[in-house]
């Protein structure tokens, strides 16, 4: 696989490549799997090394990105919520039937940032954040973390603008709304 | 918008994402990470290498295993036939050899035979199928070469075929174990007679003549023996341009002389039978003897006791029908320094000289050469003396044979007027007549006895009365104590 990785990287990049193949192919492919077999997906196993491979392109693709000077935890972060957006595709072709518009409230970037305490509520919010819907979670990292644009968010993860400006304002709702209703304030 | 709220939710954002796939890769490290076939296929579709499926992957298992027994099985048969005499028992009830040791190898015998069809040959197409065959108790082949030795025992000429015999113990030379128990070796193959066998050094050919076979093998540290029982004879008839076969020497007449029982034959005492036997020769006439014949001698020499070993006076007469040719046959091959009971031995001799003849022959006399024995013929009508000398063969033959082998066309070695001889026929009156019937008898006077020949017409002549030539008659048809024997001998 890394023969076929490395054909399709540039050159300068091609070492880059090969560190992360060697660094997290591995995890890359149980954490796939977990997360199919997890899901019910029968075909899990070549359901997992597809989505590591499309996750794989994805990240050549956007190598550029990741700055491998910055902590391992932070790449890993990166790439893991790459292969959990495939992973979650496949789920969502074969096993879900949730429409993403069941949540119509959306937020704007004010209101996010006046309402959310993070100085306060720091460790609330990371768990919410982990016990959040990718399909929420992801974009937030993707935009917040990684600092992608809309436009590039809607490339790696295969989802349009529009759905990326959705899951966006939703995600940001949500994480407002249920820290509230755990006490947080709104 | 406070950038710093931005870096603390990005923080968060990173701190949660890395937490949750921590504790998720945590929960399945445990678990193989190695893809499946088909997605290694895939990748190697997509990189454009070729195919390494699972099926390919077994064949080449097999083609492995195939392989190793491929280089097991050559390994094991490079072993069996570097140890193939040793293992040979393994195979075998009996472990089959003719042994190396030549007191041992005498017991090696064996058998000829031919298969030829009785018609006309084209003389250069003369071909024989030959078999032969070996006989022993143990079989071990150490023999190099074997021969196939033709000679012309009528024209005094013979060829030597070699073979290599190393090619045929596993191959054509099969063997296999007959019914005595015996390992027997056979095997054929087709031997043309070469054309100029059958000519003279004139290049003229031979009217007849007879062929014998012998088989002779050559170990890796002998000189080449002769195998017992090995020997065959056929005989043939050219007339330059076609050449017939039988194996019958009757066919032909070329020795229609009858096997006779010489051993203990004492002519004195066997004239009747004698006298059978004469009336049973023909002889046929290939050239003619001329008076510049040439003269050769045999010089072999001979042991005393040898000579010592003759024991037979053989004195034979009679007219040829045609020709000149003499020949020299040998019978009843023994020797008593051999071993054998009664071994003796004798000649016969074939005259094909054109008119009537006489023999005489007698002990041989040490004087005369050692080793050679004189024979002398007498041609009547000529007045001429032949004296043929004949080497005493050192007889190496195994079995004593009632039948007859010729073994050689004597030399002859002087011819010389006789003029006394010449002068008492021409006292006969029926020189010029005609010896197609001639009567004689023996008569004494005193101590010496005469021949006296009667013709036809009843005219008679004493054709001998000294001593010498009268006793040889004597020895073969007359008896001293009888005064007078009458022979009637008629040669056809």
């Amino acid at each position: 696989m890394l023969t076929f990785l490395l054909s399709i990287t540039e050159e300068s990049n091609q070492s880059k490549t090969e560190h992360i193949y060697k660094t997290y192919h591995d995890d890359m492919i149980r954490f796939a799997r977990y997360r199919l077999r997890k899901a019910g997906c029968i075909n899990f196993e070549l359901d997992a090394e597809d989505a590591v491979q499309n996750a794989f392109v994805k990240i050549i693709k956007y190598i550029s990105v990741i700055n491998f000077d910055a902590p391992e935890k932070a790449i890993k972060s990166y790439i893991f919520s790459i292969v959990a957006n495939e992973a979650n595709c496949i789920i969502s072709e074969r096993v879900f039937d949730k429409s993403i518009d069941d949540c119509p409230e959306l937020a704007s970037d004010e209101d996010f940032w006046e309402k959310i305490d993070l100085k306060l509520y720091y460790k609330e919010v990371v768990e919410e954040i982990k016990r959040m819907d990718e399909r929420y979670s992801i974009p937030l990292y993707l935009h917040y973390c990684r600092e992608m644009s809309v436009k590039e968010i809607s490339a790696l993860i295969g989802i349009p603008e529009k759905s990326v400006y959705t899951r966006l304002s939703r995600g940001r709702k949500l994480l407002l709304k249920n820290i509230s209703m755990e006490g947080a304030p709104l | 918008m406070n950038s710093s709220y931005k870096e603390l939710f990005a923080m968060a954002l990173s701190d949660a994402m890395s937490q949750k796939y921590d504790a998720e890769i945590a929960l399945c490290k445990s678990e193989s990470a190695v893809c499946s076939p088909a997605h290694t296929d895939a990748i190697r579709k997509l990189v454009g290498l070729p195919k390494k499926s699972r099926i390919g992957l077994r064949f080449s298992k097999r083609t492995v295993i195939a392989v190793l027994l491929a280089v097991a099985l050559l390994l094991t048969g490079c072993t069996a036939f570097i140890f193939r005499e040793e293992i040979r028992g393994w195979f075998m009830d009996e472990y089959p050899g003719f042994s190396s040791n030549p007191e041992e190898r005498s017991t090696l015998v064996g058998s000829l035979d031919f298969s030829i069809e009785k018609r006309y040959y084209p003389v250069d197409e003369v071909e024989v199928e030959l078999y032969f065959g070996l006989f022993a108790e143990r079989y071990s082949w150490d023999y190099e070469e074997y021969y196939i030795k033709i000679y012309d025992t009528v024209n005094n000429v013979h060829r030597i075929f070699t073979r290599d015999a190393t090619v045929y113990p596993e191959g054509e030379f099969a063997y296999y174990k007959n019914e005595n128990g015996e390992y027997q070796y056979n095997h054929s193959e087709m031997i043309t007679i070469p054309k100029d066998m059958l000519m003279d050094a004139d290049g003229n050919f031979y009217e007849y003549g007879s062929l014998k076979f012998d088989v002779y093998l050559h170990p890796q540290f002998d000189l080449y023996r002769p195998i017992s029982g090995v020997g065959y004879s056929l005989y043939y008839r050219t007339d330059g341009e076609t050449v017939e076969l039988s194996s019958y020497k009757n066919d032909y007449a070329v020795f229609t002389a009858p096997i006779y029982e010489w051993n203990n034959i004492r002519p004195e005492e066997n004239s009747e039978h004698i006298e059978s036997i004469l009336k049973e020769y023909k002889f046929k006439a290939i050239d003619e003897l001329r008076s510049d014949s040439p003269v050769t001698s045999y010089d072999v020499g001979v042991r005393e006791d040898e000579l010592k070993a003759v024991r037979h006076y053989i004195a034979i007469g009679g007219k040829t029908a045609f020709g000149s040719r003499i020949s020299i046959a040998r019978f009843g091959t023994c020797r008593e320094d051999r071993g054998y009971a009664g071994a003796s031995f004798a000649f016969a001799i074939q005259f094909n000289y054109k008119g009537d003849f006489s023999l005489e022959w007698a002990d041989p006399d040490p004087s005369v050469g050692e080793g050679q024995y004189d024979l002398n013929l007498y041609l009547w009508d000529d007045g001429i003396v032949l004296r043929i000398r004949i080497p005493a063969y050192e007889y190496v033959l195994g079995e004593p044979t009632a039948d007859f082998e010729i073994v050689h066309s004597a030399e002859i070695l002087r011819i010389e007027e006789n003029i006394a001889v010449k002068e008492k026929m021409e006292k006969m009156a029926f020189e010029s007549k005609s010896f197609e019937r001639w009567d004689y008898r023996v008569e004494h006077d005193g101590e010496n006895p005469s021949i006296i020949v009667s013709n036809k017409d009843g005219e008679e002549c004493v054709v001998f009365s000294d001593a010498s030539h009268a006793s040889f008659f004597e020895k073969i048809f007359g008896n001293r104590n009888t005064a007078c024997h009458k022979h009637h001998i008629s040669i056809p």
